[in-house]
Formats: structure tokens, C-alpha cells, sequence
């Protein structure tokens, strides 16, 4: 792992090791490192800031206590992941939390913003883009917690399965499973959304895929 | 992303669609410095533990702070029964202390021996001092000698840091009074089992307050007695016998 923001150029495995030894800014640089990833599968894990910032604490703590524990087998941002989501799912868990409702206002954070920027000039788009998001999300928060936690590091996050099973603790197998059975659970909730044989409008889409005509004039992408 | 072929048309749809509502971007302000705060805490949580000291050596402990939390939770408990434990036998020792005075409290003596004299087995009030002490052929006659069950307890200076009177003591009385205005903390004292486990005396009644004090260089007891009017008996009493080695009257607090 490359240094971070605080410039410190040792590697991730080096850092974790230092805090087990003694140093007592390691740890803090390590996660500095990681934080906003773990924020953010913390947050849509899930599903609002503040269980968010629960959660991610958890972990943090428990990854500051536990580093000796930490075998070297995989990778420590791996490492650093399954505590955070172990923190978050015990959460879940123990508050058996299951949001039907309407996720609030706030779950529209800055990463939403920042990924609406292109869309500023034109307030209809931003508007759409936030209300899909906000109903993926939505469904989301419908899953069960586990199924939730593998789409969110493997859809969401883009982690191979292999390390999501690191992570979660499993067997690829159970990732892979975990991860269809709440797509299809998804796809049923967003059918309006989805475009199977169709250009999503947002996203990462396939190149061969058609483009579909819209209602609306789409400027070209923000240089 | 790793699961890009072989899925059906819908999953890959809501695939892209959670790839599209990923979170980009630092946690808020205030999730930082929460954080922050909560990693400070941990840094000096730790170096209090031990500067300098490996968390390696704090591994066993860390998964474990919360068997820390446990044991302590435990180590709580175990003083709260300890400490209830201490009343209870406390009062058992009173019990023993009191020196009974068979002129006063007749009706609550004769509840208080019927109640007592399973608990322990003090020396009857009617025989003489130097009787109350022969199940252990004790010298009750020489005060100064630890009583036969404070044997058992604890060893030297059992009134250590009680209040020194003595009975020839032109202000004596002062001094008692003196002793009644700091009864409290007086009292603290009497509840060490040190005390009060070397001063074997007859049943009193139970509207006293006692103060343990040295009284002629010997363990005892003040005993103040409740109040009757605007006077206040108090009694001194050497450990060992059942007469009272002064009586004194004060006026009533």
C-alpha cells in the first residue's frame, strides 16, 4: 500500500506491525489510509450515517485491539474490511435492524454529490440520478444483513470474491450465492429501473449495449 | 468487477446499478473527528496500560478488552459481596460487643439475647467480669491480653488509630464529647472486624452507638447510650469486661 495522506511511506504490513510493537502513531496512519472505504462500505452496510459511524467505530476499535492478532495471511486492508464488517453486521445483528422504511434525507452524502457533479448544469438529471440511487438503496436496506454486506463489497466496492470470502469469512461459494440471491431479490424490487436488454443510464455500461433513447436532451459529459 | 460474464441480464442490470450508487468520498467532519477522539482515547487507554509496552503483550487482552470489562464487572461484584459480607458479620460482632446492661433495655436485650445467642456465645451478663471469658480459660482479669477470639483474627495493634481516653483524664469528659461530635467517623472505625474482634464483651442494648478507643492504654468501647431527656449516658468499656470501667453523663445532643 502506497503512503497516505500523511505521508508516511511505510506499507500497510509494516504500519499494523509497528502499532503491534509499540508505536503509537501506526495505527492511526493505517487507518487514516483505509478510512474512507471502510466509511463507506460502513455506510452502505448499514444503510445511514450515524449505525454507519457506529459501526466503523466498532471496527476500528476492535482492529486496534486485536492487531496482534493479525496472522499475515492476507492483506491488511482485507484484514481491516472483515473487522469493519464484522463490526457492522454484529450491529445489525443485535439490533435487528431492518429498514422498510424510507432511507433519510442525509443517506444523500457527499459521495452522492460527487457523483452527480457532471449533472449540475442540468438539475432534472441530478434529480433523477438521486432518486434511482435512492431507491437502490432503499432496496438495498431490504436484504438480509449478510447479503447485503457481500453486494456491497463485491457490486458496490468492486473486491474480487475471493477476497470478499476473506472478509465475510465464508466460502466464495456462499459469497457468490449471497450475492445472487440478493440481485435477484433486487432486480424484483427495481424492475423499473433496470434496463436488462437496454443502456442504464448511469453505471459502467457494457460496450456493446445499445443506446437507448431518451425523452430529454443529454448534454455531452462535463470535460 | 469479477462477475461481469455468464450473469443473467437482471443481475447484471442491478449490478451496474450498485456499482452507480456507490459511496465516493471522506466520512462527514464530525465522523472524523469522532473517530479521532475515539483512536486518542485508545492511543492513551494504552499507554497508560504500559508505555512503550508491545500491543503484542496487550494481544490477549485487546479481543479482550471486553473480558477486561467482564472481569472487572466480577471483581465489582465480588467487593459488593465482600463488603456485605463484612456487614453481616459486622453485625455479628456488635452483637458480641454490646455489653449488656440488663438496667436499661430489658425488653430489647431479652430480644436481642434470644436472637444473639445462636450467633455467638458471650459471657453471661450476671456472672462477673471474670467469668466472661473461661471457654477459653482466658485471664479476663488482665484486660490488656487480647480477647480469645480476637486470637484467631488479626494480630498486633488491633485499635490502632482509635482515640486514646483515659479514665483519670480531668476533661475526660470533654474528650468524650468530643468523640461524639466525630461519632461518624468514629463509627467507621468500630466496623473494622480488627477492632471489634478483640474486644469480647457482654451484649448491650441496641439503641447504642459505639465508638472503639483505647481506653488506659486497653482496647475498648464507648457506648453511648441513647438519650433519655436532655442527658446522655455514656459507658466505657475494656475489652473483657462486663462492667463498664466509667460511666459518664453528658448532655444530650
Amino acid at each position: 500500500m502506497s503512503s497516505g495522506p500523511t505521508g508516511d511511506e511505510r506499507s500497510d504490513k509494516v504500519l499494523l506491525q509497528a502499532h503491534v510493537d509499540g508505536d503509537t502513531d501506526a495505527f492511526g496512519v493505517l487507518f487514516a489510509r483505509h478510512r474512507d472505504r471502510l466509511w463507506a462500505v460502513a455506510l452502505r452496510t448499514m444503510g445511514n450515517p450515524e449505525d454507519a459511524a457506529d459501526g466503523l467505530q466498532d471496527g476500528m476499535i476492535a482492529a486496534f485491539r486485536r492487531a496482534g492478532s493479525f496472522r499475515g495471511d492476507a492483506a491488511v486492508t482485507t484484514w481491516l474490511h472483515r473487522v469493519v464488517v464484522n463490526a457492522c453486521l454484529d450491529r445489525l445483528r443485535a439490533a435487528k435492524i431492518r429498514r422498510l422504511e424510507p432511507m433519510p434525507d442525509d443517506v444523500e452524502d457527499r459521495g452522492t454529490v460527487v457523483a452527480t457533479a457532471v449533472h449540475d448544469d442540468q438539475p432534472e438529471a441530478v434529480a433523477e440520478d438521486a432518486e434511482r440511487r435512492r431507491r437502490v438503496l432503499d432496496a438495498l436496506a431490504t436484504l438480509p444483513a449478510e447479503q447485503r454486506a457481500a453486494l456491497v463489497l463485491v457490486d458496490m466496492e468492486g473486491y474480487p470474491v475471493a477476497e470478499v470470502a476473506e472478509m465475510l469469512g465464508c466460502a466464495e461459494g456462499t459469497v457468490k450465492s449471497r450475492c445472487s440471491r440478493g440481485r435477484t431479490r433486487l432486480a424484483a424490487l427495481l424492475a423499473d429501473l433496470h434496463h436488462p436488454a437496454g443502456d442504464p443510464p448511469h453505471g459502467n455500461p457494457p460496450p456493446e449495449g445499445p443506446v437507448q433513447p431518451t425523452g430529454r436532451p443529454r448534454g455531452p459529459p462535463a470535460p | 468487477m469479477t462477475e461481469s460474464s455468464g450473469m443473467p441480464p437482471e443481475q447484471e442490470a442491478v449490478r451496474r446499478l450498485l456499482a452507480d450508487a456507490r459511496h465516493d468520498g471522506p466520512p462527514p467532519p464530525e465522523v472524523v473527528a469522532r473517530l479521532d477522539d475515539t483512536l486518542a482515547s485508545l492511543v492513551a487507554e494504552r499507554a497508560s496500560a504500559g508505555v512503550g509496552e508491545p500491543a503484542a503483550a496487550h494481544d490477549d487482552r485487546s479481543p479482550g478488552r471486553v473480558v477486561d470489562l467482564g472481569s472487572r464487572r466480577r471483581r465489582i461484584a465480588s467487593m459488593g459481596l465482600l463488603a456485605a459480607a463484612s456487614v453481616v458479620v459486622a453485625g455479628v460482632a456488635i452483637g458480641q460487643v454490646l455489653p449488656r446492661d440488663g438496667g436499661d433495655d430489658s425488653s430489647s436485650s431479652s430480644a436481642g439475647s434470644a436472637s444473639d445467642s445462636s450467633l455467638a456465645e458471650p459471657p453471661e451478663a450476671g456472672g462477673a467480669g471474670a467469668d466472661s471469658s473461661t471457654e477459653e480459660g482466658g485471664d479476663s482479669g488482665t484486660a490488656s491480653e487480647p480477647a480469645p477470639e480476637s486470637l484467631k483474627s488479626s494480630p498486633s495493634t488491633p485499635f490502632a488509630g482509635v482515640p486514646a481516653l483515659s479514665t483519670v483524664d480531668a476533661d475526660l469528659d470533654d474528650q468524650v464529647l468530643a468523640l461524639r461530635a466525630d461519632g461518624s467517623s468514629r463509627r467507621e472505625q468500630l466496623a473494622s472486624l480488627d477492632a471489634l474482634g478483640r474486644c469480647d464483651l457482654p451484649r448491650a442494648a441496641r439503641t447504642a452507638e459505639l465508638v472503639a478507643a483505647e481506653l488506659d492504654g486497653q482496647p475498648g468501647l464507648v457506648v453511648f447510650r441513647r438519650p433519655v431527656g436532655e442527658l446522655q449516658r455514656v459507658e466505657l468499656y475494656v475489652c473483657g469486661q462486663a462492667d463498664p470501667v466509667r460511666t459518664i453523663t453528658l448532655p444530650a445532643p
